[in-house]
């Protein structure tokens, strides 16, 4: 079952893929230069553009050497550009330097009324204790996040709901901390370009209102560094440094890819917790923090004994593997599939999965629960959860936005996710519907491969410990290269399947080497807890765990209504979120 | 009258795919390329490639042939590290990847394909060639049984296997190095 979400993804991003629109005038471009080029001639002869582009290139090779010479040979002359490297450094040194609280403010972030767009008001990074926060606008409403590595703990407020979420996760802001701190980190960053024999980048110092100003332009090989320091996406910044303190006062950066600068003030004021940044001391608190235990570790952390496992000859492999493939391709309906994730350790966080057809109509559609839902102002876990009612969902969603949605009414497509939205797809097919079948196959595939693919070999066991089972164990090489390695792709697995719940899984044990090399050091281990019958009789998982912990309900005698087959944008109305009608800002104690 | 010269029967032979199959080669290469001028290149490169070949026109499916080919020329561009490419202009990604989002959306829907693209030109020919043709090209189960000469019920067997070996190595890249321990399932 853990496969099936992945199998989610995969299959979206693909069927996103195949969508994807052409341009039509590029299309025409390609068709219309090879057809000029096979009405010249003789095939053999024909060269591409680029073979052609090389030859060219190579004739001015000699010349463009000769300028990039004269070009050095001009540079090294230049003392001053030594004399900025230097000073540069200094100012790198003095401010990787520095212990206390840094406070960052970005100027001039664009598009100011974007609604979902994140706009950073402030950033405060205590570089002895790693605290760091962040005041932000979301929705055009406040947001503050304060994490702190000591107590291994985030607190996240919202004024949309009014609530400081208590959690272990050091956050969501990474790219933003990474563009604020590093001005920390330009000591290292020019310390790597050297000790790995880059040329060193070009610096041009000038004065700008009493602040040395530096340029700082990368060479095209230091810029192989910019892997690690994506902080320099053009591979050039300018930054500003007080002469005195030697501190770097302003640097240009960017935020969600957006040009801003940066601008920097150390020391007061401290900031104490998340009350300092604005946040109203009578905002409600949700800990979402859990301790692990004893009793709450999951059922999938132990490995089931394999030693006692026999082989069973009283089976018919053939019989079984065309019993198992019946159950496969059965069709099962109009229904609506409800499935809640529950991830997060020491905390929780929660999404929800509809997958639904109603004759030629399907759908797919992903929601954040939790935190997320409740940071924006709707319910956060519907009423229920994890196994909610069907009208219950229907209720607290059917407004909301979706993560991800896939919808289709008999005619026409609609694809999208939270941040794009939700726009019709150039299809005649039914889009949703490859999703719907993914969400629906809970058996092992017993069926050989053909020769050249590989080979699957399956044989039936026996567990004394569960004689009511039926293990299937199949050790599968395919003719697929492993990353990295010339070994095939090979998997060993063990299915525990019960023939008490239609042959349903009870227990996954996989082994493969899908990390490369020969070793089947890569696990997936999946414990299914629970069994649920449909309304006509049939059994389906209704509780695993895979790392992630899953509760699903196939319902059969109820549907949706016809609006959760069409554009999702007729259904969205954001309704859960109180936007606030001013921009709020945060007062700072 | 004369014979015609094999040079003729293969002009023929590639306008004949030209005209019949132009259009869905090209969106396959951009598809796979996600870059507007790659694709251009590639698709002109095909037709010097199988003009070259006479397996191409002794192929009992040309067709079947030129698509193995388009995916192969992609996959390979993929994995040589997209050589003599500059990094990817947005501007250019932009106009195949997606149709009015904003260019942080583009960008992120483009590095989703990137990734699993590039994921996808690890893995063997047969498996690229059978993903494609069912999760880009959205081909039946019979349509690919019947040009990989097996049964509807193989094919989707197959498919099941790529999906896999895909996942794995989406899997492998987004948790490089991890160590392998029961509570750390990967889902």
């Amino acid at each position: 079952m853990s496969e099936l979400r992945e199998y989610r993804q995969l299959l979206r991003q693909a069927r996103q893929l195949a969508h994807m629109p052409i341009a039509l005038g590029e299309m025409h471009d390609a068709v219309t230069a090879v057809r000029r080029q096979l009405a010249t001639g003789d095939t053999r002869q024909w060269q591409t553009q680029r073979r052609k582009t090389l030859l060219i290139m190579s004739g001015s090779l000699a010349a463009a050497f000769a300028v990039v010479v004269a070009l050095f040979a001009v540079t090294a002359m230049l003392p001053k550009k030594v004399d900025a490297a230097e000073a540069l450094q200094n100012a790198a040194n003095a401010t990787r330097g520095f212990k206390g609280w840094v406070h960052v403010m970005p100027v001039g972030q664009g598009d100011p009324l974007s609604a979902i767009k994140l706009r950073v008001q402030s950033i405060d990074i205590n570089t002895s204790s790693g605290d760091f926060a962040i005041v932000a606008n979301v929705y055009g409403a406040l947001i503050v996040q304060m994490y702190s590595p000591a107590a291994h703990e985030m607190r996240t407020y919202t004024s949309l709901s009014g609530t400081v979420l208590i959690s272990s996760v050091p956050g969501d802001a990474a790219e933003t901390r990474r563009a604020a701190e590093f001005p920390f980190k330009l000591a290292d960053f020019l310390k790597r370009i050297t000790s790995r024999g880059l040329t060193a980048p070009t610096v041009a110092e000038s004065n700008d209102q009493g602040l040395q100003k530096f340029n700082l332009t990368l060479s095209d090989d230091s810029k192989k560094t910019l892997d690690q320091y994506p902080e320099l996406p053009n591979g050039n910044a300018t930054l500003w440094v007080d002469p005195q303190s030697k501190l770097i006062r302003k640097m240009t950066s960017q935020i969600e890819g957006q040009p801003v600068i940066m601008e920097y003030t150390y020391g007061e004021p401290n900031i104490r917790d998340i009350y300092d940044l604005g946040v109203p001391k009578t905002a409600r608190i949700v800990d979402n923090r859990q301790v692990e235990t004893d009793a709450n570790r999951p059922a999938m952390s132990n490995l089931p004994p394999t030693a006692q496992l026999v082989k069973d000859e009283s089976i018919d492999v053939k019989a079984f593997e065309a019993r198992l493939q019946k159950r496969i391709d059965r069709d099962w309906g109009d229904f609506v599939l409800l499935e809640c994730h529950k991830t997060g350790r020491g905390h929780s966080e929660g999404q929800l999965t509809i997958d639904a057809r109603q004759g030629d109509k399907a759908l797919y559609a992903i929601y954040l629960l939790s935190p997320e839902l409740a940071l924006w102002g709707g319910e956060g876990f519907p009423k229920g959860w994890p196994t909610p009612m069907l009208s219950d969902v229907v209720s607290q969603l059917r407004s909301v936005r979706p993560l991800g949605s896939d919808a289709f009414d008999g005619k026409t497509a609609w694809h999208g996710d939270m941040i794009s939205g939700f726009n019709i797809q150039p299809t005649t097919g039914n889009s949703a519907s490859l999703e719907v079948k993914s969400a629906m196959v809970f058996w092992p595939l017993l069926a050989p491969l053909p020769d050249h693919f590989g080979s699957r070999k399956v044989e039936i066991l026996r567990d004394p410990a569960r004689p009511g089972l039926i293990v299937v164990h199949i050790d599968e090489t395919s003719t697929f290269q492993v990353p990295d390695s010339k070994a095939a792709y090979h998997s060993d697995a063990l299915y525990w399947l019960d023939p008490a719940h239609d042959d349903l899984p009870v227990e996954t044990v996989e082994h493969s080497n899908a990390r490369g090399g020969d070793k089947l050091n890569f696990l997936r281990h999946v414990v299914y807890l629970d069994f649920a019958r449909v309304a006509e009789g049939r059994w389906y998982p209704s509780h695993w765990q895979d790392g992630v912990e899953h509760w699903q309900q196939i319902i059969q005698n109820e549907n949706l209504g016809p609006e959760w087959y069409g554009d999702p944008n007729l259904r969205i109305t954001d309704a859960g979120i109180r936007f606030p009608t001013t921009e709020p800002t945060p007062a700072r104690r | 009258m004369p014979e015609p010269t094999k040079s003729y029967v293969m002009r023929q032979a590639l306008n004949r795919l030209l005209d019949a199959q132009g259009d869905r080669l090209y969106a396959t290469l951009a598809r796979l390329t996600l870059r507007a001028d790659v694709a251009a290149e590639l698709f002109q490169d095909l037709f010097v490639r199988l003009g070259r070949n006479n397996a191409f026109a002794e192929a009992n499916d040309p067709t079947a042939y030129a698509f193995r080919s388009v995916i192969n020329l992609a996959m390979e561009w993929r994995r040589k590290g997209r050589t003599g490419v500059k990094p990817v202009p947005l501007a250019a990604a932009m106009e195949i990847v997606s149709v009015e989002p904003s260019p942080l959306q583009r960008l992120v829907l483009s590095e989703q394909y990137e990734r699993l693209l590039d994921a996808l030109s690890e893995l063997g020919e047969s498996g690229q060639r059978i993903f494609v043709m069912r999760f880009i090209e959205q081909q039946s189960y019979e349509a690919i049984a019947r040009e990989i000469q097996t049964t509807p019920h193989r094919a989707r067997g197959l498919c099941h296997a790529a999906v896999r070996q895909l996942r794995g190595k989406l899997a492998e890249r987004l948790l490089p190095g991890n160590p392998v321990c029961p509570e750390e399932n990967h889902v």
